[in-house]
């Protein structure tokens, strides 16, 4: 490999991915700059650091998002290059041009690929022109009679959507022609009210669909290869909690057609950079092209795992102009690895972000395990960002025992001082379907009454309570001792 | 000494009797509702890892306490569990008319429906807050009078803040 | 030390006989006991439960700490009064403990007459007050009564300890520094509205509670204004506008969990110093003071065999054994402190006047608590004695027995009469606690004695008048005045005109007499000068 040119990476971002590029950047002996609000002034991430810059904003997320913020602190320290991570300014175009302008090195893709790829019409007609596989869909912009014809058309089970939404709102399912007209009444309905926008559009309905993405490298070149799929259809609240590769069940033949036609599509945007597209995988075999993030994923760490590329490294090494110097066949995928998201969360209470004190805060270790931490042991969980508070991967020879060492993982992890998910996780990947790789979007809502909180016996209920009562201040603070002749009288009356 | 403890959104009623002098120096007598009381210990390092022992039953444990409440590893699972102020206790069992609406989740305030001395329904939105790009409507929880709205929009609170507040109702 | 060596045949018959009869009387002591704190007519119970209100006794089981023993004094109070209509006098006092600390509950009982204030309830409540006082035990007030009982008010309003004397010992107390936490779950009227407003903290229920001066009815005879008990006093009138209450609470459950919290935060009382070592249970069965106290008054038995039924391991170290052989004095531990007995085995003489006289010296001196075993019929009397100066040594005990500093119980195991009882610290000699047994009698001399002599008296008034009265007749006169005599001589009449502070089972006397020296002992004394002594 080449000696570097960049010689400092300002990190935009903050918690666990600023110490995953902090990592990669050391072993490239590159120095590493993080900018942080004040809240986040005892994080990992800072300690770790070889430069800080303190940043402020309205709120913690503002801080973050300010493009001024990101250029002065550069400016101050002399960085050459910026690591954007994922979120915040990672899928912002303006801001890549302003670091152009700045002639400061964007560690991503080209500001037109952000723009064309961060725009879901604008991509979905890209994809549409140039005949990659899409979900049938129609918009409501030739009047209700051709709209609700097509969508006869496509069939059901059809999904309406609207057209300014996401979130999952405004969103119906029709299952049966009849309730299409009053369907769509209900849900222009919803966009109005939640978008300000009455537009909607039909799209297929994918049953039970799973959620299979492909990893994309592409250097300043043309040359565009895959890093093999991963796995990401357990989500809740539309959030993945788990992901894995290789994909459970996939014949290598339409592995080998979704990587291709991933690559395919990032040959056609020029892509240059990391990249991931997601598909939806019907039943049936077909899939559709859903959306492409022009950034480095949560989920990396397990086609790091099983490919051993560092992707951060490779993402730095592109943008300074090295070529991809090795070919598609080159790159082979070995063993299986999951990624567990620990989030700081009820999973008994709808999954709500909880807060607190990490007063214990044990991560697992040994073979196979990896830890991509933000947090440590003292620090407080606010609601001022996204939950997560690590990323647990394991890796094994196979699914059955990458399982298996998940859970012996998941039993080694111990976060005391607020809510996680940690039991749920371990809950799920005992189930039996996610044993036989039988996954898809709707896993968590379908088995909500398996993976629900087993019951205590009395037993253990009445060892909890013993040990929390003895624990409590109030029940050992010697204020409130009882004097020595009535505690050995007792509960006596004359 | 005697408290009421929250498990699972179960109360159980503790109570941990001292038998001090003549036979048994310094033990505990720990009784859980109206069960006969047992002889209890709990022993941890500094750490907070070691074993509770309840009558002849034991299990191993790491424990940490926050306040009130008590964060506790056992059989493979994480638990955790407050003990209740008996004041709160004895207050919030004046039955469900209760006037405090309390944030259900830490979040943000972006809607405020009502002003002090608005009479609401049951069931009228009083304030809209977000969680998590997460929009949950506050209702009232019963027919009443503002007494005090206790943040503005834009602020931001923990979860079971008082959001609301209902007047006092007429006699009982 | 030394033990006791008892000499107590349990399988005697006049041991058995003396264990039923007292097993007897205790059985009607519990019942008797049992129906004054918990029979009450339904009517009554439905009438608080409509007004959603606890009875009494549950709110003072929701107040005190679990596991913990509460000694209630007087529960029989006026059982022979007022028709017997009126148990307890309608109201509870005892030593509890909260949170820890050691304090005195005052509870109206509101299912009797809705609490009202009888002149026996007056002076049992300014016998718990002064009781606060001399012990500096705080209070707690549980404030639900409805007022004087208008009827009897020239029984209990005007008086030195009448009514007047209940708000003036709670200034005292407040002065010395002695807590008061008031809890207003009822209506607090008239001279009642002071009880809560002189306590240190003063609580008052939502919906239930109320303080005023004059109550709706007599504000609407007085000045014709319509005003609801709420309206005119209720929890947040005082709470919020006129500032006579600090907290206002919404249910009875809270506000006794407010009273928990305030007592909490008491500071743990300093114990005065008194010698301790490591307590022990007593070596012989307590049980077997039912046969050992026999049947009759006049019937003697071993007053040591009494003593090693209540210190600690049975071990006694008596003084001066030889001399003044009818009083016992020694030494001993009750659940470890360093206590003395005194208890009668006899007559009083000049000699154990005068050994009563020496110990008790030491007593002082040396900070020892003295326990009184009341069992007198008097001292001698005769020429010899007289001559002897008997009357003179018995004022020498008196002089050195009132003015002591140490804490004084007394306990009334059997006969009390005459002269004997005051040197034995009776009632007016400040004990600070005076229990009575079942089985005691109390008078100004033996009944006997005292009958012949009134039916003496009362013939006599009778002949004069030229009445002739017939055998059956005089005997008649003789057993209506025995009667009459031997009611009010028994422990159940003094209990009733609160003479005493209560009827324990003797076998509970240990345990009376350790609750009741822990909390004598919050109070520091020292030496102080003694009175001239007749030489």
């Amino acid at each position: 490999m080449q000696d570097t040119i960049i010689k400092k990476v300002l990190i935009a971002n903050r918690g666990e991915i600023v110490c995953r590029i902090l990592r990669s950047l050391r072993n490239m002996g590159i120095s590493g700059v993080v900018v942080y609000h004040p809240i986040d002034a005892d994080s990992p991430a800072v300690q770790m650091a070889d430069e800080t810059v303190e940043i402020d904003g309205d709120t913690p997320v503002a801080a973050y998002l300010s493009v001024e913020n990101i250029i002065s602190a550069c400016q101050k320290t002399g960085a050459d290059a910026v690591h954007p991570g994922f979120g915040f300014l990672a899928e912002n175009a303006e801001f890549a041009k302003r670091l152009a302008e700045e002639e400061i090195l964007f560690i991503g893709p080209s500001p037109e690929s952000i723009e064309l790829m961060g725009d879901k019409i604008k991509a979905r007609s890209f994809c549409l022109s140039n005949g990659f596989p899409l979900a049938p869909a129609i918009s409501g912009d030739e009047g209700e009679e051709s709209f609700l014809d097509q969508a006869r058309q496509i069939g059901v089970p059809l999904l309406i959507k609207a057209a300014a939404g996401g979130g999952g709102k405004g969103m119906h399912i029709v299952r049966e022609i009849e309730d299409l007209e009053q369907a769509i009444g209900i849900a222009r309905g919803e966009a109005l009210r939640f978008f300000g926008n009455d537009a909607v559009y039909a799209e297929r309905y994918v049953e039970q669909p799973r959620h299979i993405e492909v990893q994309v490298l592409g250097d300043n070149y043309g040359k565009v290869i895959h890093l093999g799929e991963r796995e990401c259809s357990i989500q809740r609240r539309f959030q993945k909690i788990i992901e894995e590769t290789p994909a459970p069940g996939l014949s290598n033949e339409l592995r080998e057609n979704i990587c291709a036609t991933a690559v395919e599509i990032a040959e056609k945007t020029g892509y240059q950079n990391a990249g991931t597209v997601e598909f939806l995988l019907a039943p049936n075999d077909e899939f559709y092209f859903l959306e492409m993030n022009t950034r480095i994923q949560v989920e990396h760490p397990v086609t790091e795992m099983v490919t051993g590329i560092d992707i951060v490294e490779m993402q730095i090494r592109i943008a300074q102009g090295e070529a991809i110097n090795f070919s598609q066949t080159d790159v082979c995928s070995k063993g299986h690895a999951i990624e567990l998201r620990l989030y700081a969360e009820d999973s008994e209470n709808d999954f709500l972000p909880a807060t607190g004190t990490l007063l214990v805060y044990d991560m697992p270790g040994g073979e196979g395990v990896r830890v991509d931490n933000g947090f440590r042991e003292g620090m407080t969980i606010t609601s001022a960002f996204d939950p997560m508070l690590a990323k647990l991967i394991v890796y094994a020879q196979d699914r059955p025992k990458a399982i298996e060492r998940a859970i012996k993982a998941l039993d080694h992890t111990i976060v005391l001082g607020v809510s996680t998910n940690i039991d749920y996780l371990k809950r799920l990947l005992s189930h039996s379907a996610y044993q036989a790789g039988l996954v898809n979007t709707g896993f968590i809502p379908q088995y909500a009454n398996d993976l629900a909180s087993p019951s205590l016996s009395d037993k253990q209920i009445n060892l909890l309570l013993a040990a929390a009562a003895l624990s409590n201040r109030d029940f050992s603070d010697p204020a409130f001792k009882l004097p020595e002749i009535h505690a050995s009288i007792g509960n006596w009356r004359n | 000494m005697r408290r009421q403890i929250d498990l699972h959104n179960n109360h159980f009623e503790v109570t941990v009797l001292e038998k001090s002098g003549f036979e048994r120096f310094g033990k505990k007598l720990l009784q859980i509702e109206k069960n006969a009381p047992q002889f209890v210990d709990l022993a941890v390092n500094e750490t907070g890892e070691g074993t509770i022992q309840f009558g002849k039953q034991s299990t191993s444990i790491k424990m940490a306490v926050k306040g009130e409440t008590v964060f506790i590893h056992a059989f493979n699972r994480i638990f955790s569990l407050n003990i209740i102020d008996p004041i709160e206790h004895a207050a919030s069992k004046v039955g469900g008319r209760s006037g405090l609406s309390r944030a259900p989740m830490p979040g943000t305030v972006v809607d405020i429906n009502v002003v002090e001395g608005d009479q609401v329904k049951k069931g009228e939105p009083m304030m809209t807050i977000e969680s998590m790009k997460m929009l949950t409507v506050i209702k009232a929880p019963r027919d009443g009078e503002v007494a005090q709205v206790h943040l503005e929009s834009g602020q931001t609170f923990e979860k079971n803040r008082v959001l609301v507040t209902l007047a006092e109702e007429e006699e009982l | 030390m030394r033990r006791i060596q008892s000499s107590i045949d349990v399988q005697s018959t006049e041991f058995r006989t003396h264990d039923r009869y007292n097993r007897k009387l205790v059985k009607k002591l519990r019942d008797d006991q049992h129906k004054a704190r918990y029979i009450r007519p339904d009517r009554d119970i439905d009438r608080l439960r409509r007004q959603n209100k606890l009875l009494v006794r549950e709110r003072i089981e929701l107040l005190l700490d679990p596991g913990t023993p509460f000694l209630e004094l007087s529960t029989l109070a006026a059982n022979m009064a007022y028709d017997g209509t009126v148990p307890g006098a309608a109201f509870v006092s005892g030593i509890g403990i909260v949170n820890g600390r050691e304090i005195m509950v005052m509870a109206s009982d509101s299912s009797i007459k809705g609490g009202a204030w009888y002149p026996l309830t007056v002076k049992k409540m300014v016998r718990t007050l002064d009781i606060a006082i001399e012990n500096r035990l705080p209070v707690i007030h549980l404030v639900d009564a409805a007022g004087a009982f208008l009827p009897l008010q020239s029984y209990l309003f005007a008086d030195k300890y009448h009514a007047g004397r209940i708000f003036r010992n709670q200034c005292r107390l407040s002065a010395l520094g002695i807590k008061q936490v008031a809890l207003v779950l009822g209506h607090a009227t008239a001279g009642g509205a002071y009880v809560p407003t002189l306590s240190d903290y003063s609580i008052i229920v939502r919906g239930t509670g109320g303080v005023f001066l004059g109550g709706p009815p007599l504000v609407k005879a007085a000045t014709g204004e319509d005003v609801t008990a709420d309206e005119l006093g209720g929890a947040d009138v005082h709470a919020s506008i006129s500032g006579t209450a600090d907290y206002a609470v919404n249910s009875e459950q809270e506000g006794i969990a407010l009273v928990r919290e305030i007592v909490g935060g008491f500071p743990q009382p300093q114990k005065a110093a008194v010698e301790r070592r490591e307590p022990e249970e007593p070596y012989y069965n307590v049980e077997e003071l039912y046969g050992i106290i026999p049947d009759d008054v006049k019937k003697q038995f071993d007053i040591r065999e009494v003593i090693a039924r209540i210190l600690d391991g049975s071990r006694f170290h008596e003084f001066k054994p030889d001399y003044g052989s009818t009083v016992v004095c020694g030494f001993g531990y009750l659940y470890g402190w360093s206590v003395a007995v005194i208890g009668n085995n006899g007559v009083l003489f000049s000699d154990s006047a005068q050994k009563c006289t020496q110990f008790m010296q030491i007593c002082n001196r040396d900070r020892i608590p003295i326990i009184f075993l009341q069992n007198i019929t008097g001292f001698m009397v005769g020429k010899d004695y007289e001559h002897g100066g008997i009357t003179k040594d018995g004022s020498k005990m008196l002089m050195v027995q009132t003015n002591l500093d140490v804490p004084k119980l007394t306990i009334m195991i059997n006969g009390s009469f005459g002269a004997g009882n005051y040197a034995m610290c009776g009632r007016a000699y400040d004990a600070r606690f005076l229990f009575s047994w079942p089985n005691s009698q109390i008078s100004v001399m033996g009944a006997e004695q005292a009958v012949k002599t009134l039916t003496h008296i009362r013939l006599n008034a009778l002949k004069r008048k030229g009445s002739s009265i017939s055998e059956v007749e005089e005997k008649r006169i003789n057993d209506d005045i025995a009667k009459d005599y031997m009611e009010k001589a028994g422990a159940y009449y003094s209990t009733s005109q609160m003479w005493d502070d209560g009827i324990i089972d003797p076998a509970d006397t240990r345990k009376v007499l350790g609750i009741a020296l822990s909390t004598a002992l919050n109070k520091e004394f020292k030496e102080t000068a003694n009175g001239i002594l007749r030489m």
